[in-house]
């Protein structure tokens, strides 16, 4: 378990496939890992390292670089409550006290039913609608307490299982192109351009 | 060629300085000192620290540039004093410090710490961070050897520049983001490197500590002197540090010719043996079927030197065997060569057990170790420096990385295998071809060749070994050879085996013809009456303890050793020998480079220098060796003619590396050492860190010589007899079926008494591993971690270990008592694989 | 009437779809440019229009294109690490017109020939990447990707990165390194520019996602039509991110110079002035590295160089407008905060600059300042942007750094009585 198994590893082989150098799939990889697990566990990362030729110490290096890669377990849905200036212009850090107190868990904790992890976050680009979250890094807003009290309702019963799927799981839509063109034949076509340029001068 | 210059002014005096080089390194040549902490002289620079912020002009006016990263151009105008840079060293300090725990008094770094100097020299009195520290559990352990306190790091990347870009082991890296920024091994991956102990010697720091210099010492109370490692013959440059008559720790000195500063572990650490007094051989003792009595000096030198000239006496000097696997002091080594050879006038010696290949071919056209670097192509021909001679592994990633091409030609991968140039395997179905296959691989650019030639798989016998070596040299004849052999090169250059050349002495001794194999074969068959032996555990040589015990029925041994093991529990008569550090002296490295020894404490409790109990041997045997000190000792060396003609301690007297030998090679200038270990980054530490040759016991030039230098007398004519002419002799009989070709390669942690005798890497000895890939190890029935009985010369069990890599054939990782006895007399060690029983 | 570039379909319900898409001139410029023009044809268009970099540093991309290192292999990767607070531009485009953006990548990978382009999202852009990604297979389905684009010679591939939470990635060289596998540590100058060395050590040209989705409209109208919109340097049209205490805060797309920030809040078709009853305390121009401007700078026309002349930058055209109930002290500790959070680690300065800073301010906006600590927090800030000028200077590898003392300084220097209140009241004069 938390190897890349199956139906993953095929699509941990193609993310690898899609770069020039196997090392740029690092993070899509951690990624899927999350989308396997909930978070990037080390045997992910170490099952990363090989496939992208890297040591754990360097997958590990990467992945605890970036907020969004869970290095320890979450809940099911990830809440992050923007409080960067606009958000806190319009009441963030009010309604991250309403999160905390409908959740009843202080910030960076996760609900005893393992559901909710609330956290604090940085700017989401959502500032036309502040205060505003995210929920596995779908968008809501503006929101107050009554209406954090509704998401929360909506997603425990399952109401918005359409557009917010479980924690790790960040594209539902999924490449759908011929293999990545051979960097040898692009650099074929180029030369061969470049030819042709200096043919028509 | 001298370096092209470029105008450049500093605070507005002006300077010629090398053209292209870093600012930093620029205003280190006109001795304008700019603080640092990330930049390393010998890493990419990456700018990270800023502490070395300088001005330099640009059309904008001058701005803040970190010297360590940019180039020095025409014209620049660069300013190290201003307002400006004075504000940003003291600003970039006081950041440092912000979080930096006050524990210095505690900290094993203090005293010697580039921040605490730095602080010292460009920090402000007081603080103004009133918050509260960042906190972390401390220390923590990322290794046996190396403790990791993230609370004093101060995010400088030395110590992960190392371990990716030096060792080529990323095993450690940051982790995390901003100011949680910290390093951090992988989950429970150690960091188990060959080389782990040089990031804590360049941390600039206290966050890496060596657990074995751990609250050992204050750096203020140490003595130290400049010396040579001697646990392989690279030759690296250290320096060797004590308190209270206590080796306490060794560091690399860059030294550009050999080791850049760096060390493996297995050198550095190797202080914790000298010390571990429980498993030393203390006092001269005799043994007498079951009793064994401790006896004087005198008693146990007139017993040894009675035994010899028994044997002489009764059943002629060739019965007396001298034998040595060890990397002893030039000047034990010549003193034991001249006894064998002049006074008792054996043909049984052989101080180069470990050597096998003829040392006419490693001494016929020697190659520096940097004009190996800088050769067109490099062949590295059965050797595995990563595992045999460490740093050397360092050097050739560096030289690799900066262009050097390599053709490997080995009987399985190493570690530097994914990096050459070009892999050749040696096939023993078909050496011809391999040799042919080696030589395409060079190409037809066949001048600037630099051949390492090794003896790394012992299950090729010697005289194949030096066959094929003799091949590649006929095919390269403007090659020059840099040795490949981890241990031997004293023995080689004064004589004292039949490997070595002809005359390379000129004595009119009697010279060494029985080598090491024939010498412990005529002993088994009873025919050896007397076996000297220098600093050698017979067990690590093939022998079984059921061996020792049979020599109780006629061949006396006679062990002079420093660690005790089973050759000490069986022998007759132990002498026990000083240690690394407890004697002056020096040495040659693989270069045939004379390399001083530095002696920090007293021998423990009555060991003695071997010499000195050659000397005392000799007259025991009614004659002398002519000298009583180390000088006398050069001077008849020097005086021997032959490759070491010239040979002096003079030259020690300056901060550079020893010559090479002969004297007639030459060599660039040598660039003067960075003395350094920590590679100049503070101020104040430059002072109290360099190899202080003042300090400590530092050998006295001799007397000047009072002869002529003679160039050296050229090596016995090589043989050059083509492959494919002489068939026969590399062709090797064909497997029988359910047989395998063997390969035997060894391991930096094999087990000997020393290592055995290190409580801190003793830990590292593993069982030997026989490595298959997945279809050989399917076509055996065997499975990972499996155990199976390897039947040569004797049935072995071993640890099967499936590898993913292209391990070609069956290899046994660990050369040790055990996988030895595999080794019969073919040229190729043939096996058989049957399940274990186990 | 403001004229609609980037934003011209996004009065549509259905503006991400590939029917709206194509039938409001889609591909029309992309035809156009690998079937009647040559690259360097597309190039001197751009060239011509003076498109400025709309990622925030304002380099023209004409010009950042012609200085690609000749190499056989050369990359393009668009950075759509919108991550900067109050910017939400790049996020509208890849949500609701992510063909716009795929067709625009496609041609600026045309005009420098790139080998391989990588449009590099933000993360946290759920909804924003599945959108792209759809775009992407969409267009491979009808040959707008691929070999052979259109049946011309020009074939290239796209591939969508999803980035994983760490603003500094929007940096262009951290960015590439974080496409490496790596932490995102931007590299240290020199070389200046990925154009010289850049993804794998090749040529790399990183643009923003609303420079590119400039592109098809460009080719369309030639690059002289653009030029026409503007004034000056400041060409075309800009999407402003209006945010804070305004009563209609959104994304306007509009004409550059041609209004003034007094226009964008209060107009009627934009911000709509404050609250009841609130007036203007301080706004801040262009996203949170800027230094703030304050009432008096609020006729000075949204265009790059009138900004710059004021003092400030246009950056990521993001405006944050602050009225008299919020507390400066407390938006400037958040911002220093930001920063903090974000950092790197790679160099001191801003490691533990940015800590400490966030620390004090923290410090004072609870109640327990100590005066001395406006002075250290001045002194803090001049030893990561020395000096604490515009442009900054710094001590620093990249500009994250010095991006904390405009906030710093802009809230002691215009509200030092807030300070006091706090430092010596122990309370918050807005609360």
């Amino acid at each position: 378990m938390s190897r890349f198994t199956g139906e993953m590893l095929s699509r941990a082989e193609e993310l690898v496939s899609l770069y020039p150098d196997p090392r740029s799939a690092t993070i899509p990889l951690c990624h899927l890992a999350q989308e396997q697990d909930g978070y990037v566990t080390n045997e992910a990362m170490a099952h990363i390292a090989e496939l992208v030729g890297s040591s754990a110490a360097e997958v590990q290096g990467t992945a605890s670089f970036y907020d969004m890669l869970k290095l320890e377990p979450v809940g099911r849905y990830v809440i992050g409550v923007c409080t960067n200036i606009a958000c806190m212009l319009r009441g963030a850090y009010e309604l991250l006290e309403d999160a905390e107190g409908v959740l009843d868990v202080p910030v960076g904790a996760t609900t005893a039913d393992g559901l909710f992890t609330l956290e604090e976050v940085e700017c989401i680009a959502h500032c036309d609608r502040a205060p505003a979250a995210q929920v596995n890094y779908r968008y809501f807003g503006p929101l107050d307490r009554e209406s954090f009290e509704t998401l929360v309702t909506q997603l425990r019963n399952g109401d918005l299982d359409d557009e917010v799927p479980p924690h790790g799981t960040l594209l539902r839509v999924r490449r759908e192109a011929p293999a990545v063109i051979p960097m040898e034949e692009i650099d074929r076509y180029r030369a061969q351009e470049a030819e042709r340029e200096k043919a028509s001068d | 060629m001298p370096d092209e210059l470029v105008a450049v002014t500093v605070d507005n005096h002006s300077f010629q300085v090398r053209k292209g080089v870093k600012i930093i390194d620029a205003l280190d040549d006109i001795g304008v000192h700019v603080p640092r902490f990330c930049y390393h002289p010998r890493m990419t620079a990456v700018g990270m620290c800023r502490m070395c912020l300088v001005e330099v002009k640009g059309p904008r006016g001058p701005s803040l540039q970190p010297s360590c990263f940019m180039d020095v151009a025409d014209g620049m105008e660069i300013f190290t004093e201003s307002d400006a840079v004075k504000k940003a060293q003291h600003g970039v300090l006081e950041f440092l410090l912000a979080n930096h725990p006050l524990d210095c008094p505690v900290c094993d770094k203090g005293g010697e710490c580039p921040l605490q100097d730095q602080a010292f020299a460009h920090g402000s009195g007081e603080t103004r961070f009133v918050e509260e520290k960042r906190h972390y559990a401390k220390p923590i352990p990322i290794s046996r050897l190396i403790k990791l306190d993230r609370e004093r790091c101060i995010q400088c990347d030395r110590c992960t520049r190392f371990a990716d870009e030096i060792a080529g082991e990323p095993l450690i890296d940051f982790a995390g983001r901003g100011s949680t920024l910290r390093i951090s091994t992988f989950s429970n991956v150690d960091f188990d490197s060959y080389f782990s102990g040089n990031v804590a010697q360049i941390c600039p720091v206290g966050a890496l500590t060596a657990t074995p210099y751990r609250f050992k010492a204050r750096p203020w109370d140490l003595l130290q002197s400049s010396s040579t490692c001697m646990k392989c013959d690279m030759g690296c440059q250290v320096s060797l540090q004590s308190s209270q008559n206590e080796l306490t720790r060794m560091l690399g000195i860059d030294s550009d010719t050999i080791n850049h500063g760096w060390l493996c572990d297995r050198g550095r650490f190797s202080t914790s043996e000298v010390n571990n007094v429980d498993d030393r051989v203390l006092r001269p003792r005799l043994r007498n079927q079951d009793s064994v009595v401790e006896v004087s000096w005198t008693k146990a030198l007139r017993v040894a030197a009675a035994s010899i000239k028994q044997a002489i006496d009764e059943r002629g000097a060739s019965s007396v065997a001298f034998l040595s696997g060890a990397s002893m002091t030039l000047e034990d080594t010549y003193a034991f060569a001249k006894l064998a050879s002049d006074v008792v006038r054996t043909n049984a010696a052989d101080g180069a057990a470990d050597v096998r290949v003829d040392g006419t071919l490693l001494l016929a056209n020697p190659a520096s170790i940097n004009e190996a670097l800088t050769a067109k192509t490099l062949v590295l021909f059965n050797v595995d420096p990563k595992n045999e001679l460490p740093v050397m592994h360092l050097r050739l990633r560096a030289a690799i990385h900066s262009g050097l091409r390599v053709v490997e030609v080995n009987t399985t991968p190493t570690d530097l295998t994914p990096i050459v140039d070009r892999w050749v395997v040696i096939q023993p179905e078909d050496l011809a071809k391999t040799v042919d296959e080696a030589v395409a691989a060079v190409g037809d650019d066949r001048d600037g060749v630099v051949i390492m030639a090794g003896c790394r798989d012992r299950a090729v016998a010697a005289s194949l070994n030096t066959a094929l070596v003799a091949e590649m040299l006929y095919r390269f004849p403007q090659a020059k050879v840099l040795s490949g052999v981890a241990r031997g090169t004293n023995a080689l250059a004064v004589g004292f085996t039949p490997n070595a050349p002809q005359g390379i002495r000129s004595t009119d001794g009697v010279a060494p013809a029985v080598n090491a194999d024939a010498i412990l074969a005529g002993a088994l068959r009873g025919e050896i009456a007397v076996l000297v032996l220098l600093d050698t555990d017979l067990v690590r040589l093939g022998l079984t303890e059921e061996d020792l015990v049979a020599f109780d029925h006629g061949t006396t041994v006679i062990a002079l050793n420093t660690f005790e093991s089973l050759t000490t529990r069986h022998a007759h008569v132990v002498l026990p020998l000083s240690a690394y550090g407890e004697q002056q002296g020096s040495t040659l490295n693989i270069e045939w480079r004379h390399l001083r020894l530095g002696r920090q404490v007293e021998p423990v409790a009555q060991a003695r220098p071997a010499w000195m109990v050659a000397t005392e041997l000799a007259s025991g045997l009614g004659d002398e060796l002519g000298f009583l000190t180390l000088a006398d000792i050069m001077r008849d060396l020097s005086q021997s003619g032959g490759l070491l003609a010239g040979l002096s301690y003079h030259y020690f007297a300056d901060s550079l590396d020893g010559p090479l030998f002969p004297r007639t090679r030459t060599e660039p200038a040598q660039v003067r050492r960075v003395l350094d270990p920590m590679a100049t980054p503070g101020i104040a530490s430059i002072d109290r860190q360099g190899a202080n040759f003042s300090a400590g016991n530092v050998i006295e030039p001799a007397e000047a010589l009072g002869f002529g230098v003679n160039t050296g007398v050229a090596p016995k004519a090589l043989q050059s007899p083509s492959v494919a002419k002489r068939e026969g002799a590399v062709a090797l009989d064909p497997l029988s079926e359910g047989e395998y070709w063997l390969h035997l390669v060894p391991r930096l942690y094999d087990p000997t008494p020393e290592l055995m005798a290190n409580p801190f890497l003793k830990a590292a000895v593993r069982e030997p591993v026989l490595s298959l890939t997945a279809a050989q190890a399917e076509s055996l029935g065997l499975v990972d971690g499996d155990r199976c009985r390897l039947v040569g010369a004797s049935a072995v069990d071993v640890l099967v270990q499936l590898v993913k890599d292209d391990a070609l054939a069956l290899t046994v990782q660990g050369v040790t008592p055990a996988t030895l006895r595999l080794i019969g007399d073919q040229s190729w060690v043939k096996v058989r694989v049957e399940k274990s029983n186990g | 009437m403001t004229e609609r570039i980037v934003g011209a379909r996004l009065h549509y319900e259905d503006s991400a779809t590939l029917e709206r898409f194509l039938a409001t001139g889609g591909d029309d410029g992309l035809r156009k440019a690998v079937l009647e023009m040559r690259p360097e044809e597309v190039a001197a268009q751009v060239m011509t229009a003076n498109l400025l970099g709309r990622g925030g540093a304002g380099f023209e991309a004409g010009r950042k294109w012609s200085m690609l290192r000749k190499a056989p292999r050369r990359y393009l990767v668009i950075n759509g690490d919108e991550s900067e607070p109050a910017t939400f531009k790049d996020h509208l485009l890849v949500e609701r017109d992510p063909h716009q953006l795929v067709e625009g990548a496609t041609i600026a990978a045309y005009a420098i020939e790139a080998s391989f382009v990588v449009i590099y999202l933000r993360g946290e852009f759920a909804l924003g990447l599945e959108r792209v990604q759809q775009a992407i297979n969409e267009a491979y389905a009808r040959n707008a990707l691929g070999r052979s684009i259109f049946g011309s010679s020009f074939s290239v591939d796209i591939v969508l990165q999803p980035g994983a939470g760490a603003y500094i990635c929007g940096e262009e060289t951290s960015l590439i390194e974080s496409l490496e596998g790596k932490r995102g540590f931007p590299r240290i100058k020199p070389p200046y520019f990925p154009a010289v060395i850049g993804l794998y050590g090749e040529p790399t040209i990183v643009n923003n996602v609303e420079t590119v989705s400039n592109l098809p409209w460009i080719i369309n109208h030639g690059g002289e039509a653009f030029k026409e919109l503007g004034e000056g340097r400041s060409t075309g049209t800009r999407l402003f991110a209006l945010s804070g205490q305004v009563q209609r805060p959104g994304p306007y797309e509009v004409e550059m110079t041609k209004i003034t920030f007094r226009d964008l809040i209060y107009g009627e078709e934009f911000g709509q002035g404050l609250r009841p009853g609130r007036s203007l305390a301080a706004f801040i121009p262009g996203g949170v590295s800027a230094p703030w401007f304050f009432p008096e700078h609020l006729d000075i026309p949204l265009g790059q160089d009138e900004v710059a002349k004021a003092g400030s930058m246009l950056g990521s055209g993001s405006v944050i407008v602050m009225d008299d109930s919020s507390c400066p002290v407390r938006s400037a500790w958040r911002i220093a905060r930001f920063f903090a959070r974000e950092s790197c680690g790679q160099c001191t300065p801003c490691r533990e600059g940015g800590a400490w800073i966030d620390k004090i301010m923290r410090r004072i906006e609870e109640g327990e300042g100590r005066e001395a600590d406006l002075d250290l927090l001045l002194d803090l800030c001049d030893n990561i942007s020395p000096g604490i000028k515009w442009p900054p200077a710094q001590t620093t590898i990249c500009v994250l750094g010095p991006s904390i003392p405009p906030s710093v300084n802009a809230a002691i220097q215009h509200f030092r009585d807030d300070f006091l209140i706090h430092i010596k009241e122990g309370r918050c004069p807005h609360a």
